[in-house]
């Protein structure tokens, strides 16, 4: 019975979590809004504030990238590269 | 005669590139935005950043309708692109850009079925691993995602290769998913 009720009170909370997200805002996996991890998410080439620093010392920080995608194709039949 | 001569002379120095949409794309299974978020954050691995969602509902897309018309029609516009010669460093022919030529081409397929827009995005992901005739550059790489009534789909979308994303070899290195 306790087992039945804590599978039920995590469904809710999970139930809960995901109808807290607003999908018109960015999104993580794994955590929902972005918005909703202050200071737990911080974008690189901007330098973190001290408070940053210091509220990201107790948990992991997510960063996101400079996408910097390049032009890696798929190697073209022979006759096609050559009249590049 | 000679507007004639100069006429044809305009046209063989135009090279206008055409983008083909299949038509008779099948609708009316959908999902809310909400949904297409749960699919991201079940099939994907965690710490994916996943765009804002900005329409209500998306279409989901037949699988048969991918394989019979869709991924057909998708190689042949890569062939074409690739005719035209179109640069591939540092220019829009990049895979980013193959894989908007991809998306766009079924926005355009849903607009002509007057359905809702198609439940598909952009992947940034590192090639870590081969697929789809792409070695492993260990480079970040672009390709799409399309959400099938058989489950989400991966597309190289410059050889028209898909798995299912459970089998999609780099899915553990994916990055970001751009829906709109």
């Amino acid at each position: 019975m306790k087992t039945l009720l804590v599978a039920i009170a995590g469904l809710a909370t999970a139930g809960a979590a995901l109808a807290q997200v607003d999908t018109t805002r960015p999104m993580v996996t794994g955590h929902g809004n972005v918005a909703a991890r202050p200071q737990k998410v911080i974008v690189t080439n901007q330098t973190p504030t001290a408070s940053q620093v210091a509220a990201t010392s107790s948990d992991q920080t997510l960063t996101l990238e400079k996408f910097v995608v390049t032009g890696s194709l798929i190697q073209r039949p022979a006759k096609a590269a050559k009249n590049r | 005669m000679l507007a004639a001569l100069l006429g044809l002379a305009a046209d063989t120095a135009r090279a206008d590139l055409e983008v083909y949409a299949p038509s008779g794309m099948p609708t009316g299974r959908t999902v809310t935005a909400l949904q297409l978020w749960q699919e991201f954050d079940h099939s994907l691995p965690p710490d994916v950043w996943v765009s804002p969602l900005e329409n209500s509902r998306y279409e989901v897309i037949s699988a048969k309708w991918m394989r019979r018309e869709f991924l057909p029609a998708l190689k042949h516009e890569m062939k074409m692109l690739w005719k035209e010669g179109v640069p591939q460093d540092n220019s829009a022919g990049n895979c980013n850009g193959f894989a908007l030529v991809c998306r766009l081409m079924l926005s355009l397929s849903a607009m002509d079925a007057h359905a809702c827009a198609p439940a598909a995005a952009t992947v940034i992901v590192r090639q870590e691993k081969a697929f789809g005739g792409l070695s492993a550059t260990m480079e970040d790489h672009c390709v799409a995602f399309v959400l099938t009534d058989e489950g989400p789909w991966i597309i190289e979308v410059q050889s028209g290769a898909y798995t299912n994303i459970g089998d999609y070899p780099n899915r553990g290195t994916i990055k970001l998913v751009s829906v709109h």
